[in-house]
């Protein structure tokens, strides 16, 4: 692992309160007795026993029991190479993208009316996502509704604002800027031009010629965070849809309904209890919404029990595209 | 000097290679058992060290560094610490999880360095594998992969959960948080 690589995936701990967490880590180191005490046991058992006999260590894995998968019809068309050429211009032309407005049969999304078609041209310096999020509490009377969020990500980094309109800034100089992290491997935000649009050369560029379970739910996730969060290209976000459709043991289902009813393909992955599942609208690849449900009857939530199918969480992506300006960090109180 | 895999494998023909081992890493597991299982720190870090001798011969270097398993051995020294002992029947169904997690004793840590109670109650919601990663790499500085190894998933699973784990602590405790909470978020 590079330095590099150890510093972005360290990044994971930039939420509010994470340096509290480590400073309520910290303990006296142990005293000369007590390291002597535990040498002193290992040289007792050297005297007494030769290498080898001793009891043999596992790891020991506390996994939920495994069900088995109900399957979903499979993918068994061509996805489509080409992006449509509406969405191409549209995405040129730094026009925000509005899941909801090229559907017919949708459900019109609550924060619709709050959202505004941004026209102006030229690389803007932010990328903007709103999004409504629900995620599972172990008090059922929290959060019962979701959140809505806006998040501007750039070179820098990313502010968030919730609905109360405090804005929080995840902005990290000392790593360099934004990171996707792929695989453990940082994608910075001006490497998104130089990614490969070839579906096989992205793949390698990304995780090499690594395959199975050990790379999967990892690229799955870093391939949501691409089409989420990142502004790349339409002929990037084609290759990315690609390169998540062949995740060994991803599952595409089409003309799926997301909560808002907004109509696009599921690609779904069994990683380890969860269901993951992304909602993609295949004419432009943005991500409509993200699901994470509880794979099997038994999966621990605090005090609760999940049956299979009980929602973990669900992201919905109500409007993404670029921006050019981005609110300042509220003051701390 | 050599390195910890040089030593472990030495290990198994002069007992005496072992001993730079505990001189090394001896700080990192008292450490790693003195916030989970504080008034058995001395005699967990003994027992992990005759455990880890005793089983020097499996270990796979493909599963990650000597110091990942390591802590994979002292993990388990710690399960069976928390198996061993006698919790409240209501309070094991309150935390919803094996009786080998250790999260009560961690919570009460917390309470006492005096993190958010908002922060606690995110970090008890966790499921408890993310929870492990996330105090795995916060406590004992272990990169992702090198917890994954210690908890025993896939690394690309780890970074994952981290992941999740990440954004449902940002939601939690970003400035939608009630104001009226006390303790310190920075």
């Amino acid at each position: 692992m590079t330095g590099q690589q150890d510093m972005n995936d360290r990044d994971l701990l930039d939420f509010p309160g994470a340096g509290r967490l480590r400073a309520a880590g910290k303990v006296a180191p142990p005293s000369a007795d007590a390291v002597a005490a535990a040498l002193a046991a290992v040289r007792s058992a050297a005297a007494g026993r030769p290498a080898g006999d001793g009891q043999a260590v596992e790891l020991e894995l506390e996994r939920e029991p495994v069900a088995a998968v109900v399957p979903v019809r499979t993918w068994r068309r061509r996805l489509p190479v080409l992006v449509s050429a509406a969405a191409v211009v549209a995405i040129a032309l730094g026009v925000a993208f509005q899941p909801w407005s090229d559907s017919g049969d949708v459900q019109r999304s609550p924060a619709a009316d709050r959202t505004a078609v941004q026209e102006q041209t030229g690389p803007a310096p932010y990328w903007k996502v709103q999004t409504l999020q629900w995620m599972r509490s172990s008090d059922e009377t929290q959060r019962r509704d979701g959140a809505y969020k806006t998040v501007w990500l750039s070179r820098s980094g990313t502010r968030e604002q919730p609905a109360n309109g405090l804005v929080q800034d995840y902005s990290r100089e000392d790593t360099g800027g934004m990171a996707y992290v792929i695989c453990g491997k940082p994608v910075m935000w001006d490497d998104l031009k130089k990614l490969p649009t070839d579906p096989a050369a992205l793949r390698a560029r990304l995780v090499g010629k690594a395959t199975g379970e050990e790379v999967a739910e990892d690229l799955y996730n870093g391939m949501e965070e691409l089409l989420s969060q990142s502004p790349a290209e339409p002929q990037l976000r084609a290759a990315l849809f690609k390169v998540l459709t062949g995740i060994p043991g991803a599952r595409v289902t089409e003309r799926v309904k997301d909560s808002t009813g907004r109509s696009g393909t599921a690609v779904d992955l069994d990683a380890d209890t969860w269901r993951l599942r992304l909602i993609i609208d295949t004419g432009t690849f943005h991500v409509l919404e993200s699901v994470d449900t509880a794979r099997n009857d038994g999966l621990s939530w605090g005090p609760q029990k999940l049956r299979a199918g009980d929602l973990i969480q669900r992201t919905t992506y109500l409007s993404v595209g670029p921006a050019w300006e981005a609110p300042r960090p509220s003051p701390r109180t | 000097m050599a390195t910890d895999e040089e030593l472990l494998a030495r290990s198994g023909t002069d007992a005496s290679a072992f001993e730079p081992l505990v001189e090394r890493h001896s700080r990192a597991l008292h450490g790693y058992f003195a916030r989970r299982a504080p008034g058995a720190a001395d005699d967990l870090l003994a027992e992990a060290w005759l455990r880890a001798y005793a089983g020097r011969g499996t270990y796979d270097a493909a599963r990650g560094p000597v110091r990942a398993w390591l802590f994979g051995v002292a993990r388990n020294v710690l399960a069976a610490h928390w198996r061993g002992q006698e919790r409240p029947a209501a309070a094991a169904a309150l935390a919803g999880e094996a009786s080998s997690d250790p999260w009560n004793a961690v919570d009460r840590r917390l309470d006492a360095a005096a993190v958010a109670p908002l922060m606690r109650r995110t970090l008890a919601e966790l499921p408890a594998v993310e929870r492990e990663l996330l105090l795995l790499i916060a406590w004992e500085q272990l990169s992702p992969t090198e917890a994954a190894a210690v908890v025993g998933v896939p690394a690309g699973t780890a970074r994952s959960r981290l992941h999740r784990a990440r954004t449902r602590l940002r939601a939690a405790l970003g400035p939608s948080a009630p104001l009226s909470l006390t303790g310190d978020l920075a």
